[in-house]
């Protein structure tokens, strides 16, 4: 595992998944789409308007993944030191984010037209926006402050503490009343019929591929950033050698 | 046609898969261009520094 901790190391391997994961994408979609959008069925309750759960569901499922990959990267960064722990979960960050609003937004298209109502505050709604905030909150903090190690660990600490809202999300539709309808996957596994179970498992492979695609671009932008940053650092140390020289 | 009209719920499903297009092909715009910035002011970086040491 510490062998990924050097970048060169970890990034061969991420540039390797890289076309593999993008065809795989390609494909997920190409075939997800023209499910969820055509094949599977209209509700029978819902009628077309479930539809809206296979970009809803697999994007809130995205959401609380990502925010999971974040926590553990910023456990590794500020346990273990690991450099790549810390990128991976900055790399994450935005998309998690990204994951979340689109979940938040479907979701408030999708309640409308069955509950009557753009937005509640109810437990699964309101610990879902939390979640929002706490991605904000991470990247608003990785690069508040002038110190960057400062920065990315204050954000990697609001990551681990942040991370006591995943089982609340998880837990709220049974915990308190609420409008949003139950998980799907129980104990005695998924709720849904298999004809509305294909498509969206093909859009969660499709939005998951998506992540592991849009995170290795991200993670060259943040080795890029680190490499800028680093020779920025020695370019400025090197006129007061200079300068201390000539006074000598 | 009558398929657009998704069982009287266009309104809604047609945004909802809008709104998922928008966030997924905006982050990866967002992220290709500042990769693409990034290796060029990478690149400048180290050609200026080049020219310094000959």
């Amino acid at each position: 595992m510490h062998k990924y901790a050097n970048p060169t190391v970890f990034m061969g391997l991420a540039n390797g998944i890289l076309p593999w994961a993008g065809m795989a994408m390609a494909l997920l979609f190409f075939a997800g789409l023209p499910m969820a959008l055509i094949v599977s069925p209209a509700d029978y309750q819902q009628g077309e308007a479930a539809r809206i759960m296979y970009v809803h569901v697999p994007a809130a499922w995205m959401g609380l993944m990502i925010y999971g990959v974040m926590a553990a990267g910023s456990a590794g960064f500020l346990i273990w030191r690991h450099p790549m722990a810390n990128l991976i979960a900055r790399a994450s960050a935005p998309l998690g984010a990204m994951f979340t609003a689109v979940c938040l937004v479907t979701g408030m298209l999708w309640g409308k037209p069955m509950w009557g109502a753009y937005w509640v505050w109810d437990a699964r709604l309101t610990s879902m926006l939390i979640l929002l905030f706490l991605y904000v909150g991470y990247l608003a903090l990785a690069d508040a402050f002038e110190d960057s190690e400062r920065g990315d660990k204050a954000a990697a600490v609001l990551a681990l503490v942040g991370s006591v809202n995943l089982p609340i999300i998880h837990f709220s539709v049974t915990w308190w009343n609420t409008l949003h309808q139950p998980s799907i996957l129980t104990m005695n596994g998924f709720t849904v019929n298999a004809a509305m179970l294909w498509p969206l498992f093909l859009m969660v492979g499709a939005f998951m591929t998506y992540y592991v695609c849009i995170l290795v671009l991200r993670l060259r932008i943040e080795i890029l950033n680190a490499k800028i940053r680093n020779a920025r650092r020695a370019r400025a140390a090197e006129p007061a050698v200079n300068g201390a020289t000539q006074q000598a | 046609m009558d398929y657009l009209r998704m069982g009287g719920y266009a309104d809604f499903v047609w945004p909802a898969y809008g709104a998922a297009a928008v966030g997924l092909i905006g982050a990866f715009v967002i992220t290709w261009r500042g990769l693409k910035a990034r290796e060029r002011e990478f690149e400048t970086m180290k050609r200026q520094r080049r020219g310094e040491t000959s």
